[in-house]
């Protein structure tokens, strides 16, 4: 196997924010240090309010780290939150053209790559509709789209799959894994289910209670897509739960 | 804002829409029966009314553009916040009291009704925007910023869009009161508008015809403005919501 470039790594990070109200400073994540290979699927979980969603900010360029350093390989960098963040006021074809149109890219192409993107994740017949009128599904769909129409070679996700149905956001995990593979795009994606990231992982970090740092990092060396039923499959979840401290 | 809200609903019924045609058909009638009775007032009638509306469109839109510009400066900076309690003190000033200023700088002029109507307006869609602004959902602004909008591209694709239904409720309460500020200046000092015209001081039965006559056409117009501009443009911010 060819050794594989690395995209993205952090080193000794730490990050803490003022209480406006106590006039504390109170720390959230201390020593981060970690590296990302290029076309490498991680997901990050840990307690809830550990600070997950505060790496990802600070890796997408959000928010800047108090002390450490974050060096981006990544030509592109897009983003999938939980909620979807569509834009309210746009249509679904807007909104999957705006990361492009804000490339100053021509119409014709936009709407070349709008469409192929439409069709790629199953929103074809709603590219009128505006965010309000669609499901929790549709709307993650649009984020996904939204996110993939800039060709990013960096995929960060925030817990892109924790408000829908079970069933929808089984079906969306099988085509993310298949947009993972087609586009050989880099994901990190923050998760609080266990059972989601051994199924989509390559590599899971565990983060510790806030403050937070990065306690274990697990390997899933099974082939994708994996077969939740196996014992492989349930030992690793089984492993993995127990390590998460609350 | 309130009162047109609630009006939007009642008026959404049929029978209140056919009653309400009605009636501006009515007032329309008396309007054209009386400037007919009274010789030439229809055209003083629709030249003081396009005037007082001239007025205040001019007085909007500069305090549209004002407003919105400031407040999207102090939104975009943390010095800016320390504005807000002098802008909250400044709009508690009852307005009318700073008319003898304005006098004294431009006289009883047009420029002067229009900058005095300006300074009312600008308030309530000043600290409608503003709010709408900090109050903006949090990922639908780092999904802008990391999209790509920054500067000037991100001022135009998403604070003016994330700003709309704030500025239409702001224009709505504005231009009410923007009506108030042009038809009191005009009444108390100008010659021209419609202020004038309903203060023309013959005492005469000539005199309450033209006043009949000013303030059903003052009516319909205010009437038409709600209902051709801001209902649709009201109706259109449902869609903003989240
Ligand atoms: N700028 C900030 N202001 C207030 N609280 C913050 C700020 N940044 C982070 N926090 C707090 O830091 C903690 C970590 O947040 P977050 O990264 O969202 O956690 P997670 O995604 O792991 O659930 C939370 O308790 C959050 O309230
Ligand atoms: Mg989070």
């Amino acid at each position: 196997m060819q050794t594989k470039k690395t995209i993205l790594s952090a080193s000794d990070l730490y990050y803490s924010y003022l209480n406006e109200d106590t006039g504390e400073h109170l720390s959230v994540l201390k020593n981060i240090t970690f590296e990302i290979l290029e076309g490498e699927f991680v997901c990050f979980v840990g307690p809830s309010g550990c600070g997950k969603s505060t790496i990802l900010k600070i890796l997408s360029g959000l928010e800047k780290s108090t002390k450490g350093k974050v060096n981006i390989e990544a030509k592109k960098i897009a983003m999938v939150f939980q909620n979807s963040a569509l834009f309210p006021w746009l249509t679904v074809r807007e909104n999957i053209a705006f990361g492009l149109k804000m490339e100053n890219i021509n119409k014709s192409e936009i709407d070349k790559i709008v469409t192929e993107k439409i069709n790629e994740v199953g929103l074809s017949g709603f590219e009128d509709k505006y965010p309000i009128e669609l499901s929790g599904g549709m709307k993650q769909r649009v984020g996904i789209a939204r996110a993939l129409a800039i060709s990013p070679d960096l995929l960060l996700m925030d817990e892109p799959f924790s408000s829908l149905d079970i069933l929808t956001a089984e079906k969306l995990r099988k085509e993310l894994l298949d947009i993972w593979v087609k586009y050989k795009v880099t994901i990190v994606m923050v998760t609080h289910l266990v059972e989601e990231a051994v199924e989509l992982a390559d590599r899971i970090f565990i983060f510790a209670p806030r403050p937070t740092f990065i306690e274990e990092v697990v390997s899933i060396n099974l082939d994708k897509p994996r077969d939740k039923r196996s014992q492989e499959y349930y030992d690793q979840v089984d492993k993995i739960s127990r390590q998460i401290k609350t | 804002m309130a009162r047109l809200v609630h009006g939007f609903h009642l008026t959404k019924k049929r029978k209140h829409k056919i009653t309400t045609f009605f009636l501006l058909f009515f007032i329309l009638a008396i309007i054209i029966t009386i400037s007919i009775s009274a010789g030439d007032s229809l055209g003083l009638l629709i030249q003081a009314l396009c005037l007082s509306l001239f007025r205040l469109i001019f007085a909007y839109l500069i305090s549209l553009f004002v407003a919105v510009l400031i407040a999207i400066s102090i939104n975009n900076s943390k010095l800016g916040d320390s504005l807000i309690p002098i802008f909250d003190l400044m709009q508690n000033l009852p307005s009318f009291a700073l008319i003898p200023l304005f006098v004294f700088y431009f006289g009883y002029t047009s420029l002067m009704t229009i900058i005095f109507a300006a300074t009312s307006i600008l308030w309530p869609i000043l600290f409608y925007v503003l709010h709408a602004l900090k109050t903006a959902d949090k990922d639908q602004e780092n999904a802008a910023r990391i999209f790509g909008a920054h500067g000037l591209k991100k001022i135009l694709f998403f604070s003016l869009p994330v700003a709309f239904p704030a500025i239409i409720t702001g224009s709505i309460v504005g231009f009410s009161i923007g009506w108030e500020a042009v038809i009191g200046v005009e009444i108390i000092g100008l010659s021209t508008g419609i202020g004038p015209f309903l203060n023309n001081d013959n005492s005469s039965s000539m005199h309450n015809k033209t006043l009949i006559l000013g303030i059903s056409a003052l009516l319909v117009v205010v009437f038409l403005i709600n209902r051709l501009v801001w209902m649709p443009l009201l109706k259109k911010t449902q869609l903003y919501a989240n």
